[in-house]
């Protein structure tokens, strides 16, 4: 006995003298403009371990050994070897070059980790320089466009930029920019969505097998960074367009050690047309609609140990028409004067600050301080001013509407990784959330009246979470990710709370192909209450309450990924999805209907959603791109709607199919083409008509006849005309002395193919019968732009 | 409001900018139904109105709706016992009234009805209702609020009516009318003033207000009630200076009652408003539409003058 413990001492003190551990840890960044690299691979080619960069390009890699070879990589940038002979921790800072080859084009910015090494389902990571290059509607770069060429994400009406993830509502996707929440993503009544693609740097969609760090949304987290801002020197790049034009500068403040970043985009067709329209009604009536929205970011490493952001997102919509009269009556008795003005507006203010701290090689923070809101205003004012002569008596009426909704947060949060070691990553973290709601208030004014308020008074609610999860493996075959997200909501007189378990494992078939499996648990205590389902402005952002509960949902997801070589990567995923507390206006509701409290116009209810997304993709060669499909069903069930029975989610789109191309016909020029089915959407169609009640004699005072009532079978009960449409680009670039230009010509919707955005029963004249009429919202649209660096 | 027309008027701006085309589809579901309307109360006469309904993309939309005429309606009571309804047309030109009817027959409350309705190229047609109990208003209490917004003509008044709500699931619709009259002698000359209204309630706690209520009546269920001690407390305009006759009405009526109108009311309401949800009406007739309900009113008679 005495001689084994003697001998396990020997053999400890032994181990720990030869095999003593040692990390190397620092951050990685681009050699051109020093930006982060996301998820860089770190390989320790001896031991065949290794670890990958985090959001803001710090790794960590423990070993037993002084020597170690350790490989970056990272697609699009050329690999180097860093050969180490290091006896303590020591701290290494990278900066890769972007790769020079000529022949083999890759899509920069990818991540190195193939698709079947980690634990993460439904991840898609899409290079911003291949969203650029996606032909979009009227020339407009969209993110979210793209994103809704994905598998599992379906777009809504025609034009529209809300994302449907795998059966969830577009106020289900969590979107962050820099780590902010953005309540409402979208331009021009959600045909665009706001963020610049000049001034974002990543942009990750997970859709499935959510890792604890995230919460808040049932349906999917689209994380969204912002460009850091060159460290190395001035640049600049632009871009004029039919829509939009936009100008984005970067560079040092102070070489390698602060940068800045400011991006502006605004619309002008209003500009164009406002000397037109104001000749034609003789200086009387102005008519517009335009956008802006402007990027900043200012970025400061103090020391290799600490780093700030400083982060800001302002953007507005405004559409207006102002109408100006004035006469002198007959006889001379007076003048009078006319002016009325309407319009509304919409927007989204977003500001953050970000300190980075590396407490020691293996532990790495980031704190956050942020800021969003989201304003809507609709109004109108009149005013009638009458001067009778010889001037004395002034009449004056006046009459204004306003309407208000929006919703703003603070919040703190904090963020740890951890790395003891190449078999663990630990991260954990909590955040707090102040909201304010404010969910429709309807104001009016008028000479000599008091003024009148309706609607609801803001409210104030806080949310609160944590979370714990590990990265790990288990021999060379088997990865988990394992964690736990807890958050709670303080809402009225009553607390919700909700554990969340997220888990997630890996089995590695071969070094190519691995099969994947998730379960996750989530919870949501904000709602969004949507008439249209088309993005408008007029969506409303409101708490849980304590009448109303919040959503929840568990998914469980299963899949086959392999990294088939010359670039090609496989995925096939299935995933089941329930939702709970998922609210819904009831039968008859409307959101204008401002008397009324919001909570007795929802009813909460059920969903479901089951499918099959096979993705096939291609991110190296001089063709890239991705072919998608999904099958899949969603269907909902209230208590108060549609009696109680389950009925199909209006964007149950049962089959999507999505081919994205991009090919380099040489340095200068190259081609893209995107080709996107969907089954037609659902929406609710009377399929009778019959006469309402009759009155018996006694009944009340009121005779119905000629009254009729519109039956429908169901909600959702008629599936409109399926979706197609091709888009074209070509680019014709130049290098120039100061910099390159691009000519970018494309085609949305190349065979004008007539897509339903809308239907409704309307009586033909020419036919002298009554039919289904359609209204379609694109045609052919050919457009250019002409953008430059410099 | 203003604000909502230019909402509209920007919404339909974007429907402006799209192409409108118009489909040739199979739209389902476009065979004609026989359509039942029909409401029973306690009175010696039951009447059966019937009707075809139309495919949406059949005619245009305000065209009058076919008759049903030749069918075979009949009524089975509690008892079992078949009646077969009569039919009869009393239409005149742009008043259409014709129905099936049933005379001498006492319906009592508690019993439950059966109706089916038989005709050739058509399914047959059935629902069955149980006429409610009638309950009994236990007293109403009225109390003038004063002059109404500053009209010198009428006052506001506050009416209490209770009443004892039986246990279960159960629903009312409170009604009436104002009849006044007053006789003016001046000099040889004698004038006879009449005057007629409906009772226009309006219920006090807001919860029981339904704007989109074609009628001027307050309809609810009970879950909100306080049993045997339950009361409906409204509001109303009384005009001074006649002698008035004030009926209220308490009917208790069925649920399909009142889920009828509760959805065909706010369907009509909403009809043009391309913002609000679609309204699905209820109906409780098998292998057809429209709907088949009950009713059984108390009412009071409550004579009152206000002077000046």
């Amino acid at each position: 006995m005495k001689r084994t413990l003697l001998f396990s001492c020997f053999f400890l003190i032994y181990f720990f003298t030869f095999a003593q551990k040692v990390t190397v840890s620092g951050t990685v960044k681009d050699a051109t403009n020093g930006e982060s690299l996301i998820g860089v691979n770190v390989f320790d080619k001896k031991n065949s371990k290794g670890s990958v960069t985090n959001n803001y390009g710090f790794f960590s890699y423990s070993f037993f050994d002084t020597d170690v070879e350790l490989v970056f990589s990272y697609v699009g940038y050329e690999s180097i070897v860093v050969a180490l002979n290091v006896e303590k921790d020591t701290l290494l800072n990278v900066e890769l070059q972007q790769s020079g080859v000529l022949n083999e084009v890759v899509i920069v910015g990818q991540k190195a980790d193939p698709i079947q090494e980690s634990t993460l389902m439904g991840v898609v990571n899409v290079p911003i320089r291949e969203i650029k290059n996606i032909p979009a509607l009227m020339g407009e770069v969209d993110i979210f466009k793209v994103l809704q060429l994905l598998p599992g994400v379906q777009s809504g009406a025609e034009g529209a930029s809300g994302l449907y993830v795998r059966g969830g509502s577009p106020d289900q996707n969590l979107v962050l920019l820099d780590g902010v929440p953005v309540y409402n993503a979208s331009h021009l009544f959600g045909f665009f969505s706001v963020f610049n693609a000049d001034a974002i740097n990543n942009v990750e969609l997970i859709k499935g097998g959510f890792p604890a760090r995230y919460g808040g949304r049932l349906s999917s987290v689209i994380d969204i960074t912002m460009k850091e801002g060159n460290m190395k020197k001035f640049q600049g790049e632009s871009s004029v367009g039919l829509i939009s034009s936009k100008l984005t500068l970067e560079g040092p403040i102070v070489k390698d050690k602060t940068s800045f970043l400011l991006s502006g985009r605004r619309t002008y067709l209003d500009l164009i047309a406002r000397p037109i329209i104001r000749k034609q009604s003789e200086g009387q009536e102005d008519v517009g609609y335009y956008f802006y929205d402007v990027n900043a970011k200012i970025n400061h490493i103090f020391n290799p140990k600490n780093r700030l952001y400083l982060s800001y997102y302002g953007g507005n919509d405004v559409a207006y028409s102002t109408y100006n009269s004035s006469r002198e009556n007959s006889g001379n008795s007076g003048s009078f004067k006319s002016s009325e003005e309407a319009g509304l507006g919409w927007g989204n203010s977003i500001a953050a600050i970000r300190w980075n701290h590396i407490f020691n090689q293996r532990l790495f923070a980031n704190f956050t301080g942020t800021f969003t809101e989201y304003k809507f205003n609709l109004f109108s004012e009149s005013e009638d001013v009458f001067t009778e002569n010889p001037g004395s008596n002034v009449t004056r009426n006046f009459y204004s509407a306003n309407y208000f909704s929006g919703i703003r947060d603070f919040a703190l949060k904090a963020d740890f990784d951890f790395i003891p070691n190449p078999q663990h990553y630990i991260r954990w973290g909590g955040m707090m959330i102040d909201h304010r709601f404010s969910p429709g208030v309807f104001v009016t004014r008028e000479s000599e009246r008091p003024e009148t308020r309706e609607g609801v008074a803001p409210s104030d609610s806080q949310e609160f979470s944590m979370y714990l999860e590990d990265d790990f493996n288990i021999g060379d075959r088997w990865k988990f990710n394992v964690g736990a997200h807890f958050s709670g909501f303080i809402a009225d007189t009553k607390t919700y709370s909700s554990f969340q378990p997220r888990i997630a494992m890996r089995y590695l078939l071969d070094p190519s192909s691995s099969i994947k499996l998730s379960y996750v648990q989530m919870a949501q205590f904000v709602h969004l209450l949507t008439n249209a389902g088309l993005g408008l402005p007029t969506d409303l952002w409101v708490p849980s309450t304590d009448q109303i509960g919040p959503q929840e949902s568990w998914q469980v997801a299963a899949g086959y990924f392999k990294s088939l070589g010359y670039g090609l990567e496989f995925s096939a995923e299935a995933y089941y999805k329930t939702m709970d507390g998922v609210i819904e206006y009831q039968d008859g509701a409307s959101f204008l209907n401002t008397s009324a409290d919001w909570q007795d116009k929802v009813t909460s209810g059920q969903g479901r959603s089951y499918g099959l997304e096979v993705l096939l993709q291609k991110k190296t060669g001089r063709t890239t791109g991705w072919i998608g499909y999904t099958l899949s069903k969603t269907e909902r069930r209230f208590d108060e709607i549609n009696f109680g029975d389950w009925f199909p989610f209006r964007y149950d789109r049962r089959h999507d199919v999505s081919v994205t191309a991009v090919h380099k016909l040489s340095d200068k020029i190259d081609i893209s083409g995107t080709w996107v089915f969907g089954s037609g959407s659902f929406v609710t169609v009377p399929t009778q008509r019959y006469q309402n009640s009759f009155t018996v004699i006694n009944d009340s005072n009121f005779n119905y006849n000629g009254l009729s009532v519109d039956y429908f079978e169901s909600r959702n009960n008629f599936q409109m005309r399926n979706y197609h449409r091709l888009d074209i680009g070509i680019n014709f670039n130049k290098v120039k002395k100061w910099g390159e230009r691009t000519w970018n010509v494309s085609v949305y919707n190349m065979y004008s193919r007539q897509n339903p955005f809308y239907m409704d029963i309307a009586y033909n004249y020419d036919l002298q019968r009554s039919q289904l009429r359609q209204f379609s919202l694109f045609p052919i649209v050919p457009s250019v732009s002409y953008r430059f660096t410099f | 409001m203003k604000t909502r027309y230019y909402t509209i008027s920007i919404l339909s701006f974007l429907a402006l900018m799209s192409c409108e085309q118009f489909l040739e589809v199979d739209l389902p579901g476009q065979e004609p139904k026989l359509v039942l309307n029909s409401l029973i109360e306690p009175s010696d006469t039951v009447k059966v109105f019937l009707t075809q309904s139309r495919g949406v993309l059949s005619g245009k939309e305000y065209d009058e709706f076919d008759l049903v005429k030749d069918a075979t309606v009949q009524l089975k009571d509690g008892t079992g016992k078949i009646y077969t309804l009569d039919y009869i047309d009393r239409s005149r030109p742009y008043d259409t009234n014709a129905f099936y009817y049933l005379s001498g027959k006492d319906l009592a409350g508690g019993e439950s009805f059966e109706i089916s309705v038989a005709k050739e190229g058509f399914p047959t047609i059935s629902s069955e209702e149980v006429l409610p109990q009638k309950v009994i208003i236990k007293s109403i209490e009225m109390t003038n609020l004063g002059s109404n917004g500053g009209l010198d003509t009428e006052d506001v008044f506050e009416v209490v009516v209770k009443f004892s709500d039986p246990p279960g699931k159960d629903f009312y619709e409170i009604s009436g009318e104002i009849l006044g009259q007053d006789i003016f002698v001046n000099g040889g000359d004698t004038t006879y003033f009449f005057y007629s209204s409906a009772l226009y309630p309006k219920p006090v706690n807001p919860i029981y207000e339904k704007d989109y209520l074609l009628r001027n009546v307050i309809l609810f269920r009970d879950n909100l009630l306080n049993g045997t001690e339950s009361e409906m407390v409204f509001r109303t305009s009384i005009r001074r200076n006649l002698d008035m006759k004030v009926t209220i009405r308490l009917s208790h009526v069925s649920e399909s009652y009142y889920r009828y109108y509760d959805t065909a009311d706010l369907q009509q309401y909403n009809s043009g408003d391309i913002l609000s949800q679609p309204v699905l009406v209820y109906t409780n007739i098998k292998n057809g539409l429209g709907i088949f309900k009950a009713r059984n009113t108390d009412e009071r008679v409550i004579e009152i003058r206000v002077d000046d």
